[in-house]
C-alpha cells in the first residue's frame, strides 16, 4: 500500500473529512488536515471532545468509510479488530457463535473461543442470545471478538465504558498482558485520563470540530508504575499541567 | 452510527410491502387458545349442516356429510390424489420460482437506487395487470403446456415478492453491515450470517401470503388450459353442476395448504424468529 521503503506501521494523514449535507442539515467539515504515525506495536489513546470526529477517524482506519481527501497507509495484510462504540454483535447468532463467525479457520475456534469467554469473565453465557445479556456483558463479547482474531491492529471506540470499575480494571490489566503476549499496534478512543496513563504509549489530544491533532504527550511510564494508582495520579497531574489550554483535557 | 435514509416517497409508489410479521403467536401458548379455532370450526360446520337442511337442496347446498363422503370415494378411486399431486406440483414449481427470482430482483432493487428507479416503473405496471391477462397471454405465447403455466403463475407473484424484499434490503442495518466489512468475514458470510437473517421476516412474509396467492391463481391457470388438477376438476364438475364434488376438491386443497402451512411455514418461521425476546 505504502510505497516502497515506507516506515511499517499505521500512518494518518487526513486533509479533509466532509459528510454532505441531509435534508435540511448542511454540509459538514469534521476532520481537517490531521496527521498521526503510529508506530508497530504503538498503543495510542485518543482524546477529543465529544462530536470532534473520533469515531470517523477509526472508520476512515478500518477502511469502511473511503469518501476523504488524504491517505491512510497500512500493510494490506493486516488483520483488523475493531471494538465499536456500540457491541454490534449479530442478535441472531449465540455469543460463542458471534465469535466463531469472525474466525477465519473453524478448526481451532472451540479452544479460542472458550479461552477468551474465559478471559472476559462470560462462561456461562456462550450459548445466550446477545439481546438477553447485559450492556456490560455485550461490550465484553465484543471486546473478546476483536482479541480473538490476533489482529495486528486493534481500533476500540470506548472500550471499557458501562462496565464496573473493577471490572474494567481486570480487563484493563488482561488488555495489557494479552499485548505483552501478541504485541499489537492499538488505537483507542477514551474520556478517561487514568485509563489513557495506564494503558497507552502515547495521548493524541485531539480539538475540533473540525478535529486536528491538537497535542502529543509520551507516556513513558514502566509496567510496574502502571500497575500503581500512585504513579499514575502524578502522572495524570503531570499531563494536566502540560495540556494547552481549549484543548480536550482543559 | 446507524445512517437512516431519508423516507423519499414518490409518486406511484404502491403501498404494497406488508411489514414483515413479528414472531409468529400460533401454538406458543397451546393448550386454552388453541381451543377456539376448534369451536370456531365447529360452528361453521354446524351453520353449513343447519343452512344445507333448511334448504333441502342436497344438489345445491350438500351436508358437510355428503362432501366427506364423495371426498372419501374420489380418495378410493385415486382421482382425488392424481389431480391434487398435480396442482401442488405446480404450485410448488411456482412458489420457489416467484421467491428465487422475486428475491434476487427485489434485493437488487433495495441495494441500487439507479437499478431502482429504472425497474420501478416495470413493477408497478406488472403489480397492475391483471392476473387473468397474464395466464391467456402466457398460454397463446408460450403455448398450453406446464412451463406457461408455471411461468404465469411466477409473474403474477413475483411482483410482490420484489416490493416486500426491497423493503428488507433498503431497511439492512448498516452498522451490522461495516462490522463485517471491518472483519473482513467475505461474501459468503457477510450474506448467510449479516445480510439474510435480517431478510427473514420480509421473505416468511412475502412467502405465507405468497402460498395463498399462487394456489389461488394456479387454479384458475388449471381452468384455463389444462388437463390435470383441481382447477381442471372443478371447472369439469361446474360444467355438471355438481357442487358435492366441488366441494369436495376445495375442501381437501385447503386442508393440504393449511397441513404445509402448520408443519413446514410455521416452524420454519419459528425457528428462523429463535433469538427473539
Ligand atoms: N454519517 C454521518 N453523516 C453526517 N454527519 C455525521 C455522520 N457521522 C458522524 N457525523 C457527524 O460528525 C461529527 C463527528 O462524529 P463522531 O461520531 O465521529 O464523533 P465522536 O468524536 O466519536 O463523538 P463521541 O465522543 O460522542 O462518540 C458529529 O458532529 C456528527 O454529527
Ligand atoms: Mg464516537
Amino acid at each position: 500500500m505504502s510505497p516502497a521503503g515506507a516506515a511499517s506501521g499505521l500512518g494518518i494523514s487526513v486533509r479533509a473529512k466532509r459528510f454532505a449535507a441531509v435534508g435540511a442539515a448542511p454540509p459538514k467539515l469534521v476532520i481537517k488536515d490531521l496527521q498521526l504515525q503510529v508506530p508497530d506495536s504503538g498503543l495510542v489513546a485518543l482524546f477529543g471532545p465529544s462530536g470532534c470526529g473520533k469515531t470517523t477517524l477509526l472508520n476512515l482506519i478500518a477502511g469502511l468509510d473511503r469518501e476523504f481527501e488524504g491517505r491512510i497507509d497500512l500493510p494490506a495484510d493486516w488483520r483488523i479488530g475493531y471494538v465499536f462504540q456500540e457491541p454490534r454483535l449479530l442478535p441472531w447468532l449465540t455469543v460463542e457463535d458471534n465469535l466463531r463467525l469472525v474466525l477465519p479457520d473453524p478448526d481451532d475456534a472451540p479452544g479460542k473461543i472458550a479461552e477468551w469467554l474465559a478471559a472476559m469473565e462470560l462462561v456461562d453465557i456462550g450459548k445466550v442470545y446477545p439481546n438477553r445479556i447485559s450492556l456490560g456483558m455485550a461490550r465484553r463479547v465484543a471486546l473478546a471478538r476483536a482479541f480473538i482474531i490476533d489482529p495486528d491492529l486493534l481500533l476500540m471506540d470506548e472500550p471499557f465504558v458501562s462496565l464496573d470499575e473493577p471490572t474494567a480494571q481486570r480487563l484493563r490489566t488482561l488488555l495489557l498482558a494479552t499485548l505483552q503476549a501478541h504485541p499489537t499496534t492499538v488505537l483507542f478512543v477514551t474520556h478517561n485520563l487514568r485509563e489513557a496513563i495506564m494503558l497507552a504509549d502515547r495521548l493524541v489530544l485531539l480539538s475540533g470540530p473540525p478535529s486536528h491533532v491538537q497535542q502529543e504527550i509520551a507516556v513513558d511510564l514502566t509496567a510496574a508504575e502502571r500497575a500503581d494508582e500512585a504513579a499514575i495520579e502524578r502522572f495524570r497531574a503531570e499531563v494536566l499541567s502540560q495540556a494547552l489550554p481549549e484543548g480536550p483535557l482543559r | 452510527m446507524a445512517v437512516e435514509r431519508p423516507a423519499v416517497s414518490r409518486p406511484g409508489e404502491l403501498a404494497e410491502a406488508a411489514p414483515p410479521e413479528v414472531a409468529p403467536i400460533a401454538l406458543s401458548a397451546r393448550l386454552r387458545p388453541a381451543l377456539v379455532p376448534v369451536l370456531s370450526l365447529a360452528i361453521l360446520v354446524l351453520v353449513w349442516q343447519l343452512a344445507a337442511l333448511i334448504a333441502g337442496a342436497p344438489t345445491r347446498l350438500p351436508t358437510p356429510g355428503a362432501v366427506l363422503l364423495r371426498a372419501y370415494a374420489e380418495l378410493q378411486s385415486g382421482e382425488l390424489a392424481w389431480h391434487l399431486g398435480a396442482t401442488l406440483l405446480r404450485v410448488a414449481a411456482s412458489f420457489v420460482l416467484a421467491m428465487t427470482i422475486g428475491t434476487v430482483i427485489g434485493f437488487a432493487m433495495g441495494r441500487l437506487p439507479l437499478l431502482d428507479r429504472f425497474a420501478h416503473p416495470w413493477l408497478v405496471f406488472l403489480l397492475n395487470i391483471p392476473a387473468l391477462v397474464i395466464i391467456v397471454l402466457a398460454y397463446i405465447w408460450i403455448g398450453l403446456g406446464e412451463s406457461a403455466l408455471i411461468f404465469a403463475v411466477a409473474l403474477n407473484k413475483i411482483p410482490n415478492v420484489v416490493v416486500t424484499v426491497r423493503e428488507g434490503a433498503r431497511a439492512l442495518d448498516r452498522s451490522l453491515l461495516e462490522m463485517a466489512a471491518s472483519f473482513r468475514l467475505g461474501r459468503r458470510k457477510t450474506l448467510a450470517f449479516v445480510v439474510l437473517p435480517q431478510l427473514y421476516p420480509y421473505l416468511a412474509a412475502a412467502g405465507r401470503s405468497g402460498l395463498a396467492l399462487i394456489w389461488k391463481i394456479v387454479l384458475v391457470t388449471e381452468l384455463l388450459g389444462r388437463s390435470s388438477g383441481v382447477g381442471f376438476k372443478i371447472g369439469t364438475y361446474f360444467s355438471l353442476f355438481d357442487v358435492t364434488s366441488i366441494l369436495a376438491y376445495s375442501l381437501a386443497f385447503v386442508v393440504v395448504i393449511q397441513i404445509i402451512e402448520w408443519t413446514v411455514l410455521l416452524p420454519l418461521e419459528r425457528h428462523v424468529t429463535r433469538w427473539r425476546r
